[in-house]
């Protein structure tokens, strides 16, 4: 099965009653993706089912939590995007900070700006941030903290 | 449904190039419609290659030039490319994939999920058997590492096992596949691998 657009999302009020009523007879399907899959418009996806779907939406749109691929009477797939680890850098001072912004920026790093720091969204192996970051602790002072993702 | 969008992408002379008009034999065969966009640095060169080449209709291939580091075009900002991507698309509704082909660059450069839905990093044996150890972003992150000239191996002292091996261990086993693009070893097993994983024919 080819999904070539997204319909909607699952908190839109008009899906949202049809979904639930599916869902309690266990009528969805959803499909996990990883965080640094989710930008992508075209792959092949396996469901928590085990089955197999492709994707192949027009480049406007983009898959998020939530997105509904497939919705009928009797059946509905849903994309859930999972939460990966990240790494939580919490910076001491305003230069720290900016050196800090800087670095991440230069090597392309996904983040998210929160309230007194930046969470690093990883993709591939926590230690190669890990030692990025070690090479700024000589300019730049601040924490570092793991977290696993919370899924 | 849209064409696939593929990036080729790898240091300077690694075989890009050489890669793209081998494939474009495996599109011929398979009655599969094709474009190719290339990005060289201030000329035309790689697109004139490829039109020469007479595998592909001469208006199939369309040249971008980056000007400055090929990266900034298919990464930071790949507006250039991804409008040129869309006139294709337009110019031939048939079109089932578009090969995009980076400007030689190094081991750091990757593609945006927003030009390509899937690339591949082409490295060749000639630039040592330690590429693979050094752990550039390129080399982890693409979706297909392809080792090439495997055919120059006994003369620059490299064991193409080892290397093969080491790319696996260092892509922590995602897909790792050698080549000779002056042969065609190899590329209908990289074809075949496309086929499946995003031209969904
Ligand atoms: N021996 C050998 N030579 C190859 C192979 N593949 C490519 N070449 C040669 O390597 C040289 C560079 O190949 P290109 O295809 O131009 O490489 P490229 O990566 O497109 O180069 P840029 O676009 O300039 O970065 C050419 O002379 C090719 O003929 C191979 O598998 N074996
Ligand atoms: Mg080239």
């Amino acid at each position: 099965m080819i999904f070539e657009k997204i319909l909607g999302n699952e908190n839109d009020e008009s899906f949202s009653e049809k979904l639930h009523h599916l869902s309690h007879k266990s009528l969805v399907d959803y499909i996990e993706i990883k965080p640094e899959d989710s930008f992508r418009r075209r792959m092949r996806m396996v469901s928590i089912n085990g089955r197999e779907y492709k994707l192949a939406i027009p480049r406007s749109q983009k898959i998020e939590n939530g997105s509904i691929l497939w919705l009928s009477e009797d059946f509905a797939v849903v994309i859930r995007i999972l939460n990966g680890p990240k790494i939580r850098v919490t910076p001491k001072n305003i230069t720290s900070a900016v050196r800090l912004g800087y670095h991440c920026g230069n090597l392309h790093w996904k983040t998210n700006f929160i309230q007194g720091g930046i969470d690093i969204i990883l993709s591939g192996e926590s230690q190669n941030y890990f030692d990025r970051l070690k090479t700024l602790e000589e300019f730049a002072d601040f924490e570092v903290e793991y977290l696993e993702n919370d899924n | 449904m849209t064409a696939a969008r593929i990036g080729i992408g790898g240091p300077v002379g690694s075989g890009k190039t050489a890669l793209i008009e081998q494939l474009l034999d495996n599109f011929k065969k398979k009655s599969i419609s094709v474009a190719v966009i290339t990005n060289d640095l201030v000329t035309d060169e790689d697109a004139l290659r490829i039109r020469k080449s007479g595998k592909l209709k001469e208006d199939r291939v369309v040249a971008v030039q980056a000007g400055a580091c090929p990266h900034t075009v298919i990464r930071e900002d790949p507006s250039l490319n991804i409008s040129a991507a869309d006139k294709l698309e337009s110019k031939f509704p048939d079109l089932k994939a578009i090969l995009i082909e980076s400007g030689g660059d190094n081991l750091a450069s990757t593609f945006s999920l927003d030009l390509v839905d899937w690339w591949m990093f082409v490295i060749d044996v000639a630039g040592g058997d330690d590429i693979p150890r050094k752990n550039g972003p390129g080399v982890l992150n693409c979706d297909l590492l392809v080792i090439n000239k495997i055919d120059l191996a006994p003369y620059v002292g490299v064991n193409l096992e080892d290397m093969l091996l080491e790319a696996k261990s260092a892509r922590h086993g995602r897909k790792v596949i050698s080549s000779n693009c002056k042969t065609g070893i190899g590329v209908d097993e990289l074809f075949s691998i496309i086929e499946n994983e995003v031209i969904f024919e």
